[in-house]
């Protein structure tokens, strides 16, 4: 126990709490621009899983900028299926998100099944490295925790403040906000409805691609069915927390990946006294806290969950 | 946040200008967003349409199947094979039909009412567990008294592990799609705590349960199958929300889901609706999980319950939140599964290909219950009339061919 | 849509815009590349004669024939009101204006030009606002975004502006204030659209169309929801705007008020023009008002003889604190047996909440409400049980959209026999009731397997009414029971009203029509800021006494000789 009151376990809970905060960023970063354009997307988990193995198998044959340019347009691909069936057909929102999980996670099982026979080798990459910044990194605890990241973590990061402005200085976050609270008076204004929520939801799609690969090529290095564990839905707190912010997306985002790599490196010094399934617990116990304090202040962009059907 | 009764404050009703554009939603109120849309439990559904969402499904399947060098004639009858092939098939198919319809009809009670649980996977976990308590309690009763006893037990442990989500839902206004999430996770680990640990079966080497004694194990129906006498239970089940959805409390719950703020108006209590309905979604799914321990598997498993949960719901939504619809749609996932696991082992065809047609079809149910669809389909139809009509009245003095058609093409409302 | 257009010249377009002080609208107009319709157009004889111009413009919506070969005109620097009932194609025609509808044939210039928008962006690019009765800026941005959102390309700019835009609020915040000054209206930049009054978000929208560079203004309904003062504020407004240069088409069924404001005016009857373009200064109004109705027993009032009884509803103290508005504030109404009392007021001034509260539906912060001597306060079960029925404003909180006529009749009796045994609904007698009930509240089509929301607006309200008055009610609340009916289904949910007090239920309508609470009404309550301000019996129901009150200011009587004071006098007035 003398462990928890040493600094290095708490640098490298804080290192993995970064590491495992990288695909909640990106997942509930691109969700936020979706649904403060209104479309509820609970099918991230589907769009997480689905990156995750292409950018894997991408990867192993082409390298890692075209895995995760693959896992990306992965994400955006089943986007593509959400905006037609929901933004351009009207189809419930929640049981699309719902049938695009079970798709995904169906997919890439049978895929990784096909290709893995058992007790066969499993494709495999190396996990991205930490980038050294001299003088940075080495600072004792803030820059080994915060400052030595693998550089899918620093592009996650990257993107928090392109979509701060996106959503607040842009024209086209406006549009996106005006298609979410109230797609009628928008449409009066003239704001092409049906398009802004179609590139929000591709945005969204491509930013989940972009969250599965970072688990594959940036945590574990090799893929197995419902290696997402739930982070799509996890996500989805985030974004309730969080108030559909881009900045707190980073930091909720981070106060759950931090829960998760404690319950990880508790394990290894208390696993005697304290089962390991309550440590395991404790990522999710957070997001329950996380979810009813958030709740008791969310207000939801209006028509979040609602489709647009012109109305003259 | 008008889904909550104590807050469905008329504030923002005087311009209605967003009501236009929530299908089927009740008006642009902010909490809306989570809630199930009952539109399409109301949309009135044809045999003929939920085929053709079942076939296009299996096409987009056999497409998937060809473009990764399976053959879909041998996997699909393979499917078939494993399904209903011989007497073995069809029971693993009803038994697997059997829990995925009990938790659809909890799951479809939640729906019609406006809430949506994902939460049967903990529910039906925690049920399970209730079964396996009951039966060391009851091991020297008889079983006509413990039988029915653990299926209670079964039924109030799922609804206990539904009764945090549930008050957190009414009171607090917390999501339930997530907080029922999060409760899967808990239950799952649970489940793997106990038995790794207190209820190890001591030499086994995989973590499972002891045996449930046999005062509390339902006995098999059909000789050399898995199906047990639990499926007669699923009967009366179903004949019950068929009767419920007739009921005056049914219509309660009913109308509270597709408008909050009317039933509000005429005194109907929301908050006790919400945290009800979760609750008897509670009870079903935990009944699901004494089926599961007490019938099929008479001990309990790490993964006792699959993703029985997780189906329910899509055999809810699949059957339109109905008795018969549920039934039919039960026992199509049931056999997909079933079928699939076949396939899996005797042509090594992975069997998650299920799992990928099933969603296949529920998204084209999703989209069926679109209205632009509906109305694109409507004036297909009346054209393809008009023009039969026209045909018809071809040759008949002084009717012009075409004239029928011709008046098709005025251009309907709006979109 | 809003992204396309060189960097360039959108930058320049911005400058000109947001010139410090020296623009004008007029300017901004031309920073836009619009020509007014002053010099470009005066040398061509032809163009400088309309504004606009549609020739046999018709529309047709499924069987139903919206605009039948209507021809239409708008002469530069005029108002031109387009008046006529519901249904009779006014919105319509404003929308094929403005861009929205394309018409099935007809042609249409503007300015002198020939006009085909294929959409809304193409009207307002050519310079047409339409400014709807539902106002169409985004309520939850502040009217400085609004401004940003949408805003059409300049007109002759085939180049794809970049992508994404750039929002400037300091210079939106600056073009807003620079154009509210100059037009001396009070609308507040950085305010978020949903905080602010109707008639200032109105204001704001006219504002935002000019600042698009609007040539001709189409105002649907503008004075639909508005007090007196305000309308008033509109009007000279409107008169303003038309000196200046723009041009106005007028739409509303308001005769006293187009007086005052409109040069010229043509009557639309189910799609056909019936006078066009009548000088107003001319007109008979009351021969007007026969031509838009067609049938002139529909203007008649026809009030029975009610006979007051016992206090059935009775409102005390009820204070309450609201999210957006005031509230209300020590409220208190006492309504008798065949007594129907209006309550009015400018829209968000209480109105939603009190009936609320006088439902059950809200729990007040103090006061009580009771029925018959019972206390019902903040129960809707307990007001039902006593005998309340409400027909709310927004008629989506009171219909089940997607349930049919015999299961939304039902709603209030469901368990009730011969409904329902042992708690299962019996639906042949379900259905036999509602199609009995529907035939007597007139619902068409009377068929009880119908989905409620297939049913037209004035056919949904009765379906409400034939629900909420099946068994004459104790109290009745009615807020806008006829807002956006045609004539005859307003005529039939009124004489319902009347029924209902006949039968010695106490009736409380709320509503901003001022001709229909006249019309109702035996005595007024007038409400604004949450409070009462006046009471009075309606007879002495002027103008310029409920312009004041409205507005919150009080009414001194001493102009108008022989009144009684305000507050005394009306049955039944609690003190």
């Amino acid at each position: 126990m003398g462990k928890l009151a040493e600094l290095t376990f708490w640098t490298a809970t804080f290192a993995g709490g970064m590491r495992l905060a990288t695909p909640l960023i990106f997942a509930s970063l691109g969700e936020t621009i979706a649904q403060r354009a209104g479309v509820l997307n609970i099918g991230l988990e589907g769009f997480m899983i689905i990156g995750a193995l292409t950018s894997l198998y991408v990867t192993v044959e082409s390298g890692i900028a075209v895995g995760l340019l693959a896992g990306a347009l992965a994400g955006a691909a089943l986007a593509l299926l959400m905006v037609l069936l929901c933004v351009r057909l009207n189809a419930n929102q929640v049981v699309v998100g719902f049938g695009l999980t079970i798709l995904g996670v169906g997919l890439t099982g049978y895929i990784f099944r096909l290709t893995t026979p058992l007790g066969g080798e499993r494709r495999q990459v190396n996990i991205l490295g930490e980038i050294h910044i001299p003088g940075l990194s080495d600072i004792p605890f803030l820059g080994e925790a915060f400052l030595s990241n693998s550089w899918m973590t620093w592009l996650a990061l990257g993107l928090v403040p392109i979509v701060w402005w996106l959503a607040q200085r842009t024209v086209f976050g406006l549009e996106v906000r005006a298609v979410g609270e109230d797609p009628d008076a928008a449409f009066a204004r003239g704001v092409n409805v049906i398009r802004v929520r179609s590139i929000a939801t591709l945005l969204s799609g491509l930013m989940a691609g972009l969250g599965g690969a970072a688990i594959t090529t940036g945590l574990v290095g090799v893929f197995e069915p419902a290696i997402t564990a739930g982070r799509g839905f996890i996500a989805l707190i985030v974004i309730i927390m969080v108030r559909w912010s881009a900045w707190g997306v980073a930091v909720g985002s981070f106060a759950f990946g931090l829960a998760d790599a404690l319950g990880t490196n508790l394990r290894n010094i208390v696993s005697d006294s304290v089962p390991t399934e309550a440590l395991q617990m404790i990522p999710f116990f957070v997001a329950l806290v996380i979810l009813v304090i958030g709740a008791r202040r969310a207000r939801m962009p209006k028509s979040l969950g609602f489709n647009y059907v012109p109305d003259r | 946040m008008s889904t909550t009764a104590g807050d469905a404050t008329p504030t923002d009703s005087g311009d209605t200008a967003g009501h236009g554009s929530a299908t089927g939603g009740t008006g642009g109120d902010g909490d809306g967003a989570l809630r199930a849309d009952t539109t399409f439990e109301r949309a009135t559904i044809g045999l003929g349409t939920s085929l053709l969402a079942v076939v296009g499904a299996l096409a987009l399947g056999a497409i998937i199947l060809a473009g990764s060098g399976q053959n879909p004639l041998t996997a699909y009858g393979a499917i078939i094979v494993g399904s209903f092939g011989d007497w073995f098939a069809i029971g693993e198919t009803l038994a697997r039909a059997a829990p995925l319809a009990v938790v659809g009809i909890g799951a479809a009670i939640a729906l019609r009412a406006g809430v949506i649980t994902i939460g049967a996977q903990g529910q039906l976990i925690a049920g399970s567990l209730g079964a396996l308590c009951a039966g060391f309690v009851l091991r020297d009763v008889p079983a006509g008294v413990a039988l029915p006893l653990a299926a209670v037990a079964g039924a109030l442990f799922g609804m206990v592990w539904v009764l945090i989500p549930a008050l957190l839902r009414a009171h607090l206004n917390v999501n339930e799609i997530l907080s029922t999430l999060l409760f899967n996770e808990f239950a799952f680990l649970l489940l793997a705590y106990l038995l790794n640990g207190p209820l190890k079966e001591p030499k086994a080497i995989t973590p499972k349960s002891e045996p449930l004694p046999d005062s509390v194990v339902l006995g098999d129906l059909v000789a050399s199958t898995r199906l047990h006498a639990g499926v007669l239970a699923v009967v009366v089940i179903v004949a019950l929300f068929g009767l419920w959805t007739r009921s005056t409390m049914g219509y309660r719950y009913d109308l509270f889901g597709e408008n909050p703020r009317l039933a509000h108006s005429l005194g109907i209590p929301g908050r006790r609706i919400i945290c009800n309905s979760l609750l008897i979604s509670g009870a079903l799914a935990g009944l699901a999980g004494w089926l599961q321990a007490a019938g099929l598997l008479q001990r309990l498993f790490v993964d006792i319950a699959e993703e029985i949960g997780f189906f329910g719901l899509v055999v809810a939504m699949l059957g339109g939140a109905r008795p018969l619809g549920i039934l039919a749609a039960a026992l199509l996932v049931g056999a997909l599964q079933a079928g699939g696991l076949h396939m899996q082992a005797t042509e090594g065809i992975p069997a998650s290909l299920s799992d990928v047609i099933q969603a296949l079809i529920l998204l084209g149910f999703a989209v069926r219950y679109a209205p632009q669809i509906a109305a694109i389909a409507r004036r297909a139809v009346r054209s393809i009339s008009e023009s039969l009509s026209a045909v018809a009245a071809w040759g008949r003095p002084g009717s012009a061919p075409g004239s029928a058609p011709g008046g098709s093409q005025k251009r309907p409302e709006g979109s | 849509m809003s992204s396309d257009a060189n960097p360039g010249i959108a930058n320049e377009a911005r400058a000109g815009d947001a010139g410090v002080g020296s623009g004008s609208i007029s300017q901004a107009r031309a920073a836009h590349g619009i020509g007014g319709p002053g010099p470009d157009h005066d040398n061509d004889g032809y163009a400088a004669a309309l504004a606009f111009e549609g020739l046999g413009v018709s529309r047709a919506f499924g069987a139903t024939q919206a605009l039948d070969r209507v021809d239409f005109d708008l002469r530069p620097g005029e108002i031109h009101a387009l008046v006529g009932e519901n249904g009779a194609g006014k919105s319509t025609l404003a929308k094929i204006v403005a861009g929205t509808l394309r018409a099935d044939s007809g042609t249409l210039r503007l300015f002198g030009e020939a006009y085909s928008p294929r959409r809304r962006s193409d009207g307002s690019a050519a310079g047409v606002a339409h400014v709807r009765q539902q106002l169409s800026l985004v309520r939850g941005l502040t009217v400085a975004q609004n401004i940003e959102l949408g805003r059409p390309r300049r007109p002759g700019t085939t180049a794809r502006r970049p992508w994404p835009r750039v929002f400037n609020a300091s210079e939106a915040r600056a073009e807003v204030e620079r154009l509210a000054a100059e037009l001396d209206l009070s609308v507040p930049a950085d305010r978020i659209v949903d905080d602010l009054p109707l008639a200032v978000r109105q204001q704001a929208e006219i504002l935002i169309s000019l600042a698009w560079g609007a040539r001709l203004l189409i105002l649907d309904e503008p004075s639909s929801a508005l007090g007196p003062l305000e309308t008033e504020a509109l009007i000279t407004l409107c008169l303003r705007l038309r000196d200046e240069g723009t041009p106005i088409i007028y739409i509303s069924h308001r005769l006293p008020e187009l007086a005052e404001l409109a040069d010229r005016l043509t009557v639309l009857r189910q799609g056909r023009v019936v006078t066009a373009g009548t000088d107003v200064a001319a007109a008979d109004l009351r021969r007007i008002a026969e031509l838009m109705v067609g049938d002139i027993s529909l203007l008649e009032v026809r009030r029975p003889d009610l006979e007051l009884g016992e206090v059935r509803l009775e409102a005390d103290g009820l204070l309450l604190a609201a999210e957006h508005g005031p509230g209300l504030r020590d409220v208190s109404l006492s309504v008798r047996a065949g007594e129907i009392v209006g309550v009015v007021g400018v829209a968000g001034n209480g109105q939603e909440e009190l009936a609320g509260v006088l439902t059950g539906q809200l729990r007040p912060d103090a006061g009580v409400v009771r029925i018959d001597g019972t206390e019902v306060t903040g129960s809707p079960g307990a007001a039902i049980g006593a005998g309340v029925a409400l027909l709310p404003e927004d008629r989506t909180a009171g219909l089940a959209a997607d349930f049919t006529l015999a299961e939304n009749l039902i709603a209030r009796r469901v368990a009730d026999a011969p409904f329902a045994r042992l708690g299962v609904r019996l639906r042949a007698a379900v259905r036999r009731h509602a199609r009995a009930l529907a035939e007597r509240f007139d619902v068409r089509p009377p068929e009880p397997a119908l989905r409620a929301g297939s049913l037209s607006g004035g056919n949904q309200q009765k379906l409400m009414a034939a629900r909420e008055m099946e068994r004459d009610p104790a109290v009745l609340v009615a807020a806008g029971p006829t807002k956006g009916l045609d004539p005859h289904a307003g005529r039939a949910i009124r004489d319902r009203c009347f029924e209902t007090a006949g039968r010695g239920g106490a009736v409380v309508i709320i509503s901003a029509d001022l001709d229909e609470v006249a019309e109702l009404a035996q005595r007024v309550v007038v409400l604004s800021g949450g409070r009462v301000t006046d009471r009075f019996g309606v007879e002495e129901m002027t103008s310029a006494r409920l312009g004041a009150v409205m507005a919150g200011l009080a009414w001194d009587p001493s102009g108008e000789a022989g009144r009684s004071p305000a507050g005394s006098g009306a049955p039944g007035a609690t003190p």
